[in-house]
C-alpha cells in the first residue's frame, strides 16, 4: 500500500512539474516581442554551432587572402560583400557571433557566483564590518567609468580576447553584488526567513536555501540583459583595438577596420554593426520575456 | 413618479483570460440600489464583490476581461455601452469608490492638500476656483469627516497619518463634489482597529444620510454591515444568493451558505464555531447549476443541473433567496 | 504572579523592549508581567501599537529584551531564555515554536510543502532513514487534516487557510510544548477561520500544548482562551479569567473594546457593556501620554491619572487591573 501511494505521489510530482513548465511558457509567450527575441537568440546560437557547415566560405574566418575577390560589393555570390583581403563578410559576421557569445557567456558565468555570494553575505551581515568592507569595495569599482577601467586593464596587460574578458568581469561583478544585497536586505524581514531562524536552521541554509532561490528571478533577468550589454562592451573594446586581435573575426574589430573605408566600401562596417545590433536586441527582448515570467499576474 | 434605482446590475457575466483557460468569475450578478439606500454586500474572498464594483466603475484592464452578458444601469443608462467621456462624467459626478487599503489609495509623495485639490479640480469641473475658496471648501470637507486640526493635515503626507485618518481622507475626497449619487465602499474598515472601525462606519452612515447619497458597503465581516445597512446581499462564487432587510437576514437566514456563514462567526455568548465543508469552486471549471451545491447538505438533483432564480420568500421584508429549496 | 509554581510553563517578568528610531524612542513593550499555565490557552488582546506582537516576538526570540526576563519552566528546571533565538539552546528551540500571522509570507514560496515541513525535522536530526522524512511529513499533514498530495505543491498553489494549516504543522513538527500564535486567522475569511480554530483546539487538547494566542478579536477569544490579558500602548491593563472579563470588565479600555465589538444578533448586543464612544486616535508609541497612558481617551479620568502611573492590583483572586479607579 505504501509503495503504491509513493508511486502515485511521484506521478503527481511529475504532473505538477509539467504544468509549471507550461505555465512558464504561457507567461513568456504573451509578449510577442519576447518570442521574437527568443527566436533571434536561438537562430544565432544555432548558426554559431554550425558555422563551419552553413557558411559559404568558412576559410574567410581565418587567415585567407584572395585579392581577385577583394572589395566586392554585396552580390548573390557574397551577400554581404567582401573585405579588402577578399574574405567573405557574411561568413566573418557569423563567426564573429561565436566570439561575441563566448565573451558574453564567460563574463556572465564568472561574475554571477562572485557577485551573488558577496551580495548575500553583505546583506545577511548588515551592520557589521563584513558588510562595510564588501559594499565599500563595490562602491569603489562602481565609481570608475566602466569603459575606462576596462581599457586601462586591457592596455596594462597584452590586448587579447581573454584579457578583455577579465577586464569586463572585473567591472561587472559589483552590479550583481548590489542587486543581491538589496534583495537580501528586503527578504531578511520576511516571516519565512524568521521562521527558519527560529526553527534553528544554520546561516548557510538561510542564505542559500531560503533567500537565494527568491533572488533568482532578478538575477536571471539581469543576466539575460547583461549578455547583450557585455557583447556591446566587448565590441567597444575591440573597436579601440584592445580586444580580440586580427585575424579573429570579432564584430567590433570589423566595424573599426571597416569604418576607415566609409562611405565607398560601406558594407565593410555596416553589416558587422548590424550584427551587433541584432544580437544585443535579441538578448534585450529575451530579458524582457524572462522578466515577464516571474512577474506575478 | 415611479422611482428608478440608482444602480441596477442585471444578470452580469464576466470572465478573465488566464493560464489554464477562462476564469468565469461573475455568473449572473443581480443588484439594485434605490436612492438614499444603504446596501450591504457580504461575501468571502474570491466571491467577486470587488470585481463587480470594478466593473461598475469600468476600471478593469480591457485586455483580458470580457463581459459576455448583462447590463449595468446607472439611472437607466447602461454603463457598459458608454463611451469614455460619458463614463468620465459618471465617475466625476455620479459614482465614486473608497478602496480597502487607505495606504495604497493615497500617493505617498503628495501632501493631503495636493490630493484634495486635485480631486476638486477634476470632479467639480473646469470652473476656476480662487485659492481661498478652494481652501475653504477643502477644510469644510475635512471637518465633515471629523479630522482634527485640518490646516495641519493639509500639509502632512499620507505616511504621517494613522490608518483611520487616511481612511477619513479617502472619504473626504469622495465628498468634495456635492452632486454625487452613489458611494461604493469596498471593505473600508478591514484594515483598521476595532475602535476605529466603529468610528469610520458611523461616519459613513451619518454622511450618507446628510448628503442624501446611496451607499454600497462591501465587507467580509458580517458585524460591519449589520448596524448601518438597510438591505444586505450575500454573494457567493460570482452571484448573489440571498437578499433581505438586514435585520431579517441576520435573524432568519435561509440559504444554506448564509446559515453556514452565521454559524462560523465567533459569538460573544460563546459556543462552538462551525466551518463550512469544502472550498470555493474552481473558477476554470465551475460546477453546473448552483455553484454552492458541492458543499451543500441539502442538495437535490435539480441543484446540479440548473441555477436557481430568485424566489420571493417575504415580500414585506424584501427577502429573496436563490435556492431550489424555496421553490414554490 | 501565580502562587502554585508547579503549574506554570512560562513567566514573563517586567519585560521591556524599546526601539530607537529616527522619530524617537519607541517603547513598544514597557513593563509587562504575566504567567502562562501548563496546557492553557492564554489570550493577549490589543489593538495596533499595543505591543502584543512585540511580546510574541520577544518570547520566541526574534528580539532580545531591553530589560526584564522570560523564564521557561522545563520539567524541574527554570531556564532563562531572555535572549535571541540564535543564542538559545537546541532543546529550547525545539520546544518553543511560532505560527505567524501572514500565510503568504510565512512560507517560502520557492520551497515545496515537503521541504518546508522537513526543515525542522532535518535541523534537529529527527529523521532516521531515507523514507522516514516522507513518513513524518505525511503524519504532520494528517494531523492538520490536509490531503497527502499537498506534499509536492508550492505555497502559491494553495489557499490562505491551507497555508496556515501548513504553518501549524511546521510548528508541531518538533513536538513542542509551547506555541506562540500571532494572529493566525486575522487574514482569513470567517468560514476558514472557524475550521482553523477548531483544528487548533483539537490539537491543543490532544497534544496538551500550552499556547499564547495574540489577536485583536475579542469575540474569537470568547470561545478559545481560558485567561486573557489586555494590552494598551505597551502595558497590560487587565488580566482575568475569561468569563469574568466579558461579564464584568473592570478597566475602562476593556469596556471600550467590548462595547465596540461588531456583533450580529440582539442577544449578543445585550451582553455588551454600556456604549462608550471611543474618542480620538490611538496615540503614537513615540509620544506616550504621561501618567496612565489611557487617560487621553478615558471617560472617567481623574486628576491623578495624568500624573501618576497606576499600579497593577489584584482586585480578586486571579483578576488584576492597572487603573486608578480601583486604588
Amino acid at each position: 500500500m505504501k509503495r503504491e501511494e509513493g508511486l502515485q505521489i511521484n506521478k503527481f510530482f511529475k504532473k505538477e512539474k509539467v504544468k509549471n513548465i507550461k505555465r512558464t511558457w504561457y507567461r513568456f509567450s504573451r509578449n510577442r516581442l519576447s518570442c521574437f527575441g527568443l527566436a533571434i537568440v536561438l537562430i544565432i546560437i544555432f548558426s554559431t554551432f554550425l558555422a563551419n557547415y552553413i557558411t559559404p566560405y568558412p576559410e574567410s574566418a581565418g587567415r585567407y587572402v584572395n585579392f581577385s575577390e577583394a572589395k566586392k560589393p554585396p552580390t548573390i555570390k557574397h551577400i554581404f560583400g567582401t573585405d579588402m583581403y577578399g574574405r567573405d563578410v557574411f561568413t566573418r559576421v557569423i563567426f564573429g557571433f561565436r566570439y561575441s557569445l563566448k565573451i558574453a557567456l564567460s563574463v556572465v558565468l564568472m561574475v554571477i557566483p562572485v557577485g551573488v555570494v558577496l551580495g548575500l553575505t553583505a546583506g545577511y551581515f548588515q551592520g557589521t564590518w563584513i558588510e562595510i568592507i564588501i559594499m565599500r569595495a563595490t562602491d569603489v569599482f562602481l565609481s570608475i567609468p566602466a569603459l575606462i577601467l576596462a581599457m586601462a586593464i586591457c592596455s596594462a596587460l597584452t590586448p587579447s580576447l581573454i584579457n578583455s574578458m577579465v577586464a569586463i568581469s572585473l567591472m561587472w561583478w559589483p552590479w550583481y553584488c548590489r542587486l543581491v544585497y538589496g534583495s537580501t536586505i528586503s527578504m531578511r524581514g520576511e516571516s519565512f526567513v524568521n521562521a527558519a531562524e527560529i526553527i534553528g536552521a544554520g546561516k548557510l541554509h538561510i542564505l542559500f536555501k531560503e533567500i537565494l532561490p527568491n533572488c533568482i528571478p532578478t538575477i536571471l533577468t539581469k543576466a539575460t540583459l547583461d549578455l547583450g550589454f557585455v557583447i556591446l562592451m566587448g565590441s567597444s573594446l575591440s573597436f579601440v583595438g584592445l580586444g580580440a586581435q586580427p585575424p579573429i573575426p570579432d564584430l567590433g574589430t570589423m566595424v573599426a577596420d571597416g569604418s576607415k573605408y566609409l562611405p565607398e566600401l560601406w558594407w565593410l562596417a555596416v553589416f558587422p554593426a548590424f550584427g551587433i545590433v541584432i544580437i544585443v536586441l535579441g538578448f534585450n527582448l529575451l530579458g524582457d520575456g524572462i522578466h515577464d515570467i516571474f512577474k506575478e499576474s | 413618479m415611479q422611482q428608478i434605482p440608482i444602480l441596477d446590475i442585471r444578470d452580469l457575466y464576466l470572465q478573465f483570460k488566464a493560464f489554464g483557460g477562462t476564469l468565469k468569475v461573475l455568473d449572473g450578478v443581480n443588484l439594485k440600489v434605490w436612492p438614499r439606500e444603504v446596501i450591504g454586500v457580504i461575501g468571502e474572498s474570491g466571491c467577486g464583490k470587488t470585481t463587480t464594483m470594478k466593473a461598475v466603475m469600468k476600471i478593469h484592464s480591457q485586455s483580458n476581461t470580457k463581459i459576455s452578458k448583462g447590463e449595468i444601469l446607472f439611472k437607466d443608462k447602461d454603463i457598459l455601452k458608454m463611451k469614455t467621456e460619458e463614463i468620465q462624467q459618471v465617475r466625476r459626478t455620479g459614482i465614486s469608490m473608497i478602496f480597502q487599503d487607505p495606504t495604497a489609495a493615497l500617493c505617498p509623495i503628495f501632501t493631503i492638500g495636493a490630493h484634495l485639490r486635485d480631486v476638486a479640480k477634476y470632479s467639480i469641473g473646469k470652473e476656476k476656483f480662487k485659492r481661498e475658496e478652494l481652501n475653504a471648501l477643502i477644510i469644510d470637507v475635512l471637518n465633515k469627516v471629523m479630522l482634527p486640526d485640518p490646516e495641519r493635515i493639509l500639509q502632512n503626507y499620507p505616511l504621517q497619518l494613522s490608518g483611520g485618518m487616511r481612511q477619513r481622507v479617502c472619504i473626504a475626497m469622495n465628498l468634495i463634489n456635492n452632486n454625487k449619487n452613489l458611494l461604493i465602499a469596498d471593505e473600508p474598515d478591514t484594515s483598521l482597529d476595532v475602535t476605529i472601525k466603529e468610528q469610520i462606519l458611523n461616519l459613513l452612515s451619518n454622511l450618507v444620510h446628510e448628503q442624501k447619497l446611496s451607499l454600497i458597503l462591501i465587507s467580509h465581516a458580517l458585524g460591519s454591515v449589520r448596524n448601518i445597512a438597510d438591505r444586505t446581499y450575500v454573494m457567493y462564487a460570482g452571484s448573489m444568493i440571498e437578499v433581505a432587510e438586514t435585520g431579517e437576514l441576520f435573524s432568519n437566514p435561509l440559504h444554506p451558505y448564509t446559515q453556514g456563514l452565521i454559524a462560523a462567526v465567533p459569538k460573544l455568548i460563546g459556543g462552538k464555531m462551525k466551518g463550512i465543508d469544502g472550498s470555493i469552486p474552481d473558477y476554470f471549471r465551475p460546477s453546473m447549476g448552483c455553484r454552492f451545491h458541492p458543499r451543500c447538505k441539502f442538495r437535490k438533483s435539480i441543484c446540479e443541473k440548473e441555477k436557481p432564480p430568485f424566489f420571493v420568500v417575504n415580500q414585506e421584508k424584501k427577502h429573496e433567496v436563490s435556492c431550489w429549496l424555496f421553490q414554490k | 504572579m501565580l502562587e502554585n509554581n508547579n503549574n506554570i510553563i512560562m513567566s514573563i517578568e517586567k519585560l521591556k523592549k524599546y526601539f530607537a528610531t529616527r522619530q524617537g524612542l519607541v517603547r513598544a513593550v514597557d513593563g509587562v508581567s504575566f504567567s502562562i499555565k501548563k496546557g492553557e490557552m492564554f489570550g493577549l488582546i490589543g489593538e495596533s501599537g499595543s505591543g502584543k506582537s512585540t511580546v510574541a516576538y520577544t518570547i520566541i526570540g526574534m528580539y532580545k529584551p531591553t530589560e526584564g526576563k522570560i523564564l521557561y519552566y522545563r520539567n524541574q528546571d527554570i531556564l532563562d531564555i531572555s535572549e535571541r533565538c540564535t543564542s538559545r539552546s537546541n532543546i529550547v528551540k525545539k520546544e518553543i515554536q511560532i505560527v505567524f500571522q501572514d500565510p503568504s509570507s510565512s512560507l517560502n514560496p520557492k520551497m515545496s510543502i515537503k521541504q518546508i515541513l522537513e526543515l525542522p525535522l532535518k535541523t534537529h536530526g529527527l529523521i532516521k532513514g531515507s523514507n522516514d522524512g516522507v513518513r513524518q511529513v505525511e503524519k504532520l499533514l494528517t494531523m492538520v487534516n490536509l490531503p497527502l498530495d499537498y506534499m509536492y505543491k508550492y505555497p502559491g498553489m494553495i489557499g490562505g487557510g491551507e497555508r496556515q494549516l501548513v504553518s501549524i504543522a511546521r510548528a508541531l513538527a518538533t513536538n513542542p510544548s509551547f506555541i506562540v500564535l500571532d494572529e493566525p486567522t486575522s487574514a482569513l475569511d470567517v468560514s476558514i477561520q472557524a475550521k482553523i480554530i477548531n483544528t487548533l483546539i483539537q490539537l491543543q487538547e490532544k497534544l496538551k500544548l500550552s499556547c499564547i494566542f495574540i489577536t485583536h478579536d475579542l469575540s474569537l477569544m470568547r470561545n478559545l482562551a481560558s485567561r486573557l490579558a489586555i494590552m494598551y500602548l505597551g502595558k497590560i491593563c487587565e488580566i482575568s479569567p475569561i468569563a469574568e472579563l466579558y461579564t464584568n470588565p473592570l478597566h475602562p479600555y476593556t469596556q471600550m473594546l467590548l462595547s465596540s465589538i461588531p456583533v450580529i444578533s440582539e442577544e449578543e448586543e445585550k451582553l455588551k457593556p454600556k456604549k462608550i464612544q471611543s474618542v480620538g486616535e490611538i496615540p503614537s508609541p513615540v509620544n506616550i501620554p504621561s501618567g496612565c497612558s489611557f487617560h487621553s481617551r478615558c471617560p472617567w479620568k481623574k486628576k491623578i491619572c495624568t500624573k501618576e502611573e497606576p499600579k497593577m492590583l489584584e482586585v480578586k483572586k486571579g483578576r488584576f487591573v492597572k487603573c486608578n479607579l480601583y486604588e
